[in-house]
């Protein structure tokens, strides 16, 4: 009977693939945004939102969703640069889908790269993708209660938008609780209140984007 | 989550190694699981048994060693237990983002022959 050490990470074959991913984008001055949050939450809205005010030839989008190009379409009209990934029934992206959609891409005059990830506060905390930073898209609509229900991905993320903030007088949402119940897992972590059909907070998540 | 995801990378992690040292046969695979690492033991034990079923290791049982989630205050340099919501510093009081244990996720060792 032998007893052979292994140590090796579980998660290696993709946060390997991530650091290529991220190390190649960095060697082209290109930054990396992953954005996340349930489905609904409002990501692609305030995605169309931030690119309507940002310089859209220096931008370009990748797309995940399960099925349909729905949301490839939507950022496309917008003339941005876009691809769309479709997991066909997978719940979140990695590091491997992330690279083949950047070989896709046409990175000439282009600073960032925002991954539109797929709908889903579980899984998708679990894989880097080959992001510089996290914004995770939280909502009035979806209790205040999440922080502590799904605290990987409140941990993980660098910066929190709170949106349909237009909506909140029509819900019992406690924002104090939720910022408290923030607070206690990502200590730094700043909360930018937001109604992305309105347009209305996207100036200071713009700016919280570039200070980061 | 994706504990079926997780049994199959340990899968060919093992795999592997039972090449490199030509073994016969695996009993136990140690695993070592960080507090914030999301992965439920019962789900990835029962994921694994379908995935090495017929091979070298479908008898390997999986043995998990938990690793405790801990900081090191950035004030005072504590090195401190943590939960997800509270990482507050024993000594001074600062809440701490400074995580040195408790993501792991990793295939530590095996038996076999």
């Amino acid at each position: 009977m032998k007893t052979i050490d292994v140590k090796t990470g579980i998660y290696k074959r993709n946060d390997e693939k991530a650091k290529q991913v991220n190390d190649y984008l960095h060697n082209r001055n290109i930054k990396v945004f992953n954005l996340l949050g349930t489905p609904g939450s409002g990501k692609t809205t305030i995605l169309e939102q931030l690119l309507a005010k940002m310089e859209k030839e220096k931008i370009a989008v990748i797309e995940g969703d399960l099925y349909t190009d729905q949301d490839a379409k939507r950022i496309e009209s917008l003339g941005v640069r876009t691809v769309q990934l479709n997991t066909k029934g997978a719940c979140h992206l990695e590091a491997q889908m992330i690279e083949e959609a950047v070989q896709e891409l046409d990175l000439t005059g282009i600073e960032t790269i925002i991954i539109d990830n797929i709908g889903n506060l579980v899984c998708t905390a679990e894989f880097k993708i080959g992001e510089d930073i996290r914004i995770t898209v939280s909502s009035v609509t979806e209790g205040n209660d999440k922080p502590l229900k799904y605290p990987l991905m409140f941990q993980t993320t660098d910066l929190l938008v709170l949106n349909k903030m237009d909506l909140a007088p029509f819900t019992n949402f406690d924002k104090e609780k939720f910022s408290e119940d923030v607070k206690k897992l990502n200590p730094n972590c700043s909360i930018i209140e937001c109604a992305a059909v309105k347009g209305e907070g996207v100036d200071q998540l713009i700016h919280a984007m570039s200070d980061k | 989550m994706h504990e079926s995801s997780v049994a199959k990378e340990i899968f060919d992690i093992v795999n592997d190694v039972v090449m490199e040292n030509t073994l016969v046969r695996v009993d136990k695979i140690v695993i070592e699981l960080g507090e914030f690492s999301c992965i439920q033991q019962q789900m990835l034990s029962f994921a694994f048994q379908m995935i090495a079923e017929g091979t070298i290791m479908e008898k390997a049982v999986l043995e998990y060693e938990i690793v405790k989630a801990t900081a090191r205050c950035e004030n005072c340099g504590t090195i401190f237990d943590i939960t997800f919501t509270d990482k507050v510093c024993p000594s001074c009081g600062t809440v701490s983002t400074h995580f040195l244990t408790g993501t792991e996720a990793n295939v530590k060792e095996i038996e076999g022959d």
